[in-house]
């Protein structure tokens, strides 16, 4: 039997140590000593965390019905662990959002999950499933349709704001996170603690697609109605500036299942045909402002999917492509074209409604 | 042409002589000692007569199993290089892998004296190594069986969803 040690670890050694454990597991180690409760308490040490774990650990939260009832939710994360690149192994466990109130879940940025409620209009919950800290946040008083929720994090302020951008009035709500919302608190930060209120500059275009966020920009597909029927467009906000730009895309807008993703750092555009199941990537070249086309692929697979990057990390090289087919995610990999299947575990008569990309964190808001 | 004619005759290979914390000595060949980011640091100041360098922090014991890991790493590095030059196929990173695994298996004490040698002598992979086998020890085991093996002082109880 391995005797312990006769010395103690150096407080450097310990913090590069936990740096590799799974946020999952990190809670439990707060409990062993105060310095270990500390160094994994500190600002430092989550964003160093997170940046980490980015690139390497997928999950994906899979919403499902609930055997409760018709309007129950149940809610799953499914981790994808890469083993040595070429096999995939599956975890899953229940996630407990301790809310009390039907939700749904509209978005995930660093291990913080975005949820609007069911039963009452505009009201959203920013929730971290890891550390069980939850945030209500305060009504939107205004009545807008169609409304896309996202949460983002932006890098010039180090805030995380939920962004809403509506598609039948050209509107865009703001809010930023930034401490506990349900109290009311004398604080001497400038930060606004409501929505703030922008107008777009595209009356009446329509979303095509949902927001991917890249480089501090939010970016979606959008076409414009009645003129230019078939003409579509990248869309992009930057978060700190608040300024739009545009720019028209190379393909049509009939097809209604194509995505912005990022592959390698660079914003992409799949193009999808059902009946032919080939996959085109277009890569954005930003500084000459042309579109190319990187990757042609059959994908070999029949059905209508859905597809989406990997979990999006400036951190990391990602050249694999998330493809979605029913109770199905495909592991696409652009650099050696392989395809690995992967099954989500479903009781019968279970289907699965929708999943998101999402990676675990202690990442705190406040 | 002059310069078609070249003996291969190979130099002597160039040494260096690393003095553990406890005096014993341990003759080197220069690139192995050079995996030491200090170690090469250091080395273009030196006179080529007195490579030799004293190394107050880590023991003789330590210092043999790290010159063990790096003349295994130097003799990898020169073999899967000269598998990718003739393009034969080789599973030399997955057997080195295997040979870091099996390298690293040792008892906490031991681990600990590698690891802070590593990070004296400034051998990136070999504290990333180290590092990641402490971290793997710890997932898993309960906060009191890591404060069992680390020699860790439980000094407070903690609610760990405590507000910070």
């Amino acid at each position: 039997m391995d005797q312990g040690l006769h010395v103690h670890l150096p407080q450097e050694i310990i913090y590069k140590v936990l740096l590799r454990i799974p946020a999952e597991f990190l809670n439990t180690l707060k409990c062993v000593c105060k310095l270990w409760f500390d160094l994994i308490s500190s600002h430092k040490f989550v964003d160093a965390h997170v940046t980490r774990h980015a690139g390497d650990l997928a999950q994906i939260l899979v919403c499902r019905d609930s055997k409760l009832g018709p309007l129950k939710r149940e809610y799953e994360i499914v981790s994808i662990q890469d083993i040595k690149n070429t096999r995939f192994q599956l975890q899953h466990h229940q996630l407990e959002v301790l809310l009390n109130d039907e939700i749904y879940l509209q978005s995930s940025c660093d291990g913080l999950l975005l949820f609007e409620s069911r039963n009452k209009e505009y009201q959203l919950y920013v929730c971290n499933p890891i550390t069980r800290k939850c945030s209500v946040l305060p009504l939107l008083k205004k009545t807008v349709l169609n409304l896309e929720w996202t949460l983002v994090h932006d890098g010039s302020t180090c805030k995380y704001k939920v962004v809403g951008l509506s598609t039948d009035t050209p509107r865009c709500f703001v809010f930023t996170l930034h401490g506990n919302h349900t109290k009311k608190t004398t604080t001497t930060t400038t930060t606004p603690t409501c929505w703030r209120e922008l107008s777009m500059p595209y009356q009446d275009s329509l979303f095509l697609s949902p927001l991917t966020l890249l480089k501090n920009e939010l970016h979606w597909l959008a076409k414009f109605p009645g003129k230019e029927q078939d003409i579509l467009y990248l869309f992009s906000m930057d978060i700190a500036k608040k300024n739009f730009r545009d720019i028209q895309v190379p393909i049509s807008s009939r097809r209604p299942w194509n995505k912005i993703i990022e592959v390698k750092g660079s914003l992409c555009l799949t193009d999808y045909c059902e009946c032919s199941n080939q996959l085109d990537i277009w890569t954005l070249e930003a500084e000459a402002s042309i579109w190319i086309k990187n990757y042609s692929i059959n994908l070999k697979l029949s059905g209508p999917v859905t597809l989406c990057s990997y979990p999006s990390s400036t951190y990391s090289c990602e050249t694999r492509v998330l493809i979605w087919r029913k109770n199905q995610i495909f592991v696409f990999d652009l650099e050696n074209s392989s395809l690995e299947r992967i099954d989500i575990p479903t009781e019968e008569g279970m289907r699965v409604r929708h999943n998101i990309v999402h990676i675990s964190s202690l990442v705190k808001w406040e | 042409m002059k310069d078609s004619f070249n003996p291969s005759i190979e130099p002597p290979k160039k040494t260096v002589t690393l003095v553990s914390s406890d005096g014993y000595d341990f003759e080197v060949e220069e690139e192995v000692a050079l995996e030491s980011q200090v170690i090469k640091d250091g080395f273009e100041d030196k006179a080529v007569d007195d490579r030799e360098y004293l190394l107050f922090n880590v023991h003789s014991d330590t210092l043999e199993l790290i010159i063990k890991y790096c003349e295994k790493h130097v003799s990898s590095r020169k073999s899967i290089s000269a598998a990718a030059a003739s393009s034969s196929s080789s599973n030399g990173e997955e057997a080195l892998k295997e040979w870091d695994e099996h390298f690293i298996s040792v008892d906490t004490n031991t681990l600990y004296d590698i690891l802070m040698a590593a990070d004296y002598l400034n051998i990136k992979s070999l504290l990333d190594l180290a590092i990641q086998k402490v971290a793997d020890t710890i997932h898993g085991r309960s906060p009191e069986q890591i404060r069992k093996k680390f020699n860790i002082e439980n000094d407070s109880i903690i609610d760990p969803w405590a507000s910070e």
